[in-house]
């Protein structure tokens, strides 16, 4: 029965999860959390083919994060593209930098690949943070709303929460299959091989380092879309998308929902969001609750939510 | 008879800062048979597999396959030339499927960064690598995940991702360490039917059985090859005698 239960949540994980997510403006208490979530749920799905398909921790993602939330905001200020444009330019930004950052990053492992993912999103921050006139610097980029999109015979309205959010629901469920399509390939596999042993994946043949590049600027490209698909959400590109809060903020998402799941990421998203959302309206010391919550998944649910539930599906 | 040489070494050396574990090694291994590689603890069996496998780089020499000179290649691209090794420590993917650590294996040889197929409708190399796991005796195991083999039938299943690249040359390193009696008699036995078409290299401890099966046997002492010859030859051999045999 587990069995099946398990077999049948992967193959039909994509579904599964585009389901969940049509479901949730209706669970959530306001649509705006729920667009949050779809967002940064595909933020954490992005960093978690790294993390957790991969093996690989970065700290430095807010860099594809911020860079795609920039490329998509920079395309509408100051180029003048519509929305698909932006997303599109946003994207390409992002996976630019993931291209930039991986030639250093990928040589290192593990603290160190850590350490320098995290200097160079810095870096990133710095110079779109002094890029004054381009970026906005510290005031963040503004003036980006995009209040309808014109299909010819229906115009999207923008402005309407729950049009928006399924909408961005489309950009996301798209991102998901694909995803989903690249774990199920034959390099889903071969990443896979490599975070299990790398030394015998070297053996059978695979050249470790090429692979393991395509696969961050890979999870760079989905964290950029997320990115891009935020600053059209709230119509800003604040400085502090970039900066290494964003890149722990995604790390503790994947942890709490379970690495290496598919769905996972989301749950992690949406119990850290949640947190944010009903203990900050008490408190701006939310962090702290978010905080303490991690440090007890940690201890006692190290493969998160999700993660557990699977562990315990096919067991 | 002559032989064709699979690979060849030429003036190998291996040193670890002032340590020298490999010194001036030369010799050459015959195709087509299967050559054991034996000495005393530290007698640098183990740098030199490791240098043969392209694991580690040589400080000095050269190392040739059919020729060629593979010193300078790197070690992914080993398999791709028909070199395969087993590792000494139990080296799978332990949580994969067993099937799954051969197929991944075999796919290395096909499609490495193809990203959009299924990977399980790869039907071609599902079967090979099922083909594979009854080579070794692990068809029954398919389904279970790696780590969940019993050790010998861990060591088994390395054989068989070993033997996923097809190699024309295949590297043992002690693949009986930790095995019970049967099992090393098995994986004998398994390997005397793998060396009838492919030229076996294998590292051992355990010196009766290995006489047995073997050869051509290459013997090492502090960092230098003592003797080479049949195990007839190396057993008459007096320098072997005092070093190795002798001692038991």
């Amino acid at each position: 029965m587990r069995q099946i239960l398990h077999d049948w949540g992967l193959r039909y994980r994509t579904i599964f999860t585009g389901i969940s997510l049509a479901l949730l403006p209706f669970i959530t208490p306001h649509d705006a959390l729920a667009t949050n979530i779809l967002i940064f749920g595909l933020f954490a799905v992005g960093f978690n083919l790294l993390f957790g398909y991969l093996g690989l921790l970065s700290f430095g993602h807010a860099a594809f994060f911020g860079g795609g939330a920039y490329g998509a905001g920079l395309a509408i200020a100051h180029l003048d593209m519509g929305f698909l444009g932006a997303v599109c330019f946003g994207v390409l930004l992002a996976t630019g930098l993931s291209i930039i950052i991986g030639i250093f990053a990928i040589r290192s492992k593990g603290i160190y690949f850590a350490m320098i993912t995290l200097a160079l999103a810095q870096l990133v921050y710095y110079v779109f943070f002094q890029m004054t006139s381009l970026t906005g610097g510290e005031n963040g980029l503004r003036g980006i709303t995009v209040k309808s999109i014109d299909l010819g015979y229906y115009s999207i309205n923008l402005l309407n929460s729950k049009e928006k959010y399924y909408f961005l629901f489309i950009f996301v469920f798209l991102a998901l299959a694909l995803v989903s399509r690249i774990l199920k390939s034959p390099f889903g596999g071969a990443i896979e091989a490599i975070r299990e042993n790398e030394n015998r994946a070297v053996a059978c043949g695979y050249n470790v380092k090429v692979t393991k590049y395509i696969a961050f600027c890979i999870s760079g490209g989905f964290c950029g879309l997320a990115g891009a698909l935020y600053a059209l959400h709230i119509s800003i590109v604040p400085i502090d998308i970039l900066h290494y809060q964003t890149s722990g903020m995604v790390v503790m998402m994947a942890l709490l929902g379970g690495m290496g799941s598919f769905f996972g990421p989301f749950i992690g998203a949406a119990i850290f969001l949640l947190i944010e959302d009903v203990v900050g309206v008490w408190t701006s010391y939310w962090q702290l609750v978010a905080g303490v919550v991690f440090i007890l998944f940690v201890l006692y649910f190290p493969k998160g939510i999700w993660g557990s539930l699977v562990d315990w599906a096919r067991r | 008879m002559t032989k064709n040489v699979i690979l060849r070494v030429e003036g190998l050396t291996k040193k670890f800062g002032k340590f020298v574990a490999l010194e001036n090694v030369n010799v050459s291994f015959p195709e087509g048979q299967l050559t054991a590689i034996i000495g005393p603890n530290g007698a640098g069996k183990s740098t030199f597999f490791n240098l043969i496998s392209g694991e580690i780089s040589p400080s000095r020499g050269k190392i040739y396959y059919y020729d060629r000179d593979i010193t300078d290649v790197p070690q992914y691209k080993f398999s791709k030339l028909g070199i395969a090794k087993s590792f000494q420590i139990t080296n799978i993917f332990p949580e994969l499927s067993t099937l799954e650590n051969v197929r991944i294996a075999i796919q290395a040889m096909h499609s490495k960064y193809q990203l959009w197929k299924n990977r399980n409708e790869l039907s071609s190399l599902r079967d090979e690598a099922y083909d594979l796991l009854g080579v070794v005796g692990l068809q029954d195991r398919a389904k279970r995940r790696a780590d969940t083999l019993a050790h010998g039938e861990q060591r088994s299943l390395e054989i068989a991702i070993a033997l996923a690249c097809n190699p024309r040359l295949l590297l043992l390193d002690e693949p009986t360490a930790g095995m019970s009696p049967e099992e090393t008699v098995d994986l004998m036995d398994l390997a005397t039917k793998l060396a009838v078409d492919r030229t076996i290299l294998i590292v051992e401890h355990k010196m009766k059985l290995i006489m047995g099966i073997s050869h051509h046997l290459v013997v090492f002492h502090q960092g230098k090859l003592l003797a080479e010859g049949s195990p007839d030859e190396v057993r008459n051999n007096d320098d072997v005698k005092r070093v190795y045999l002798g001692s038991r």
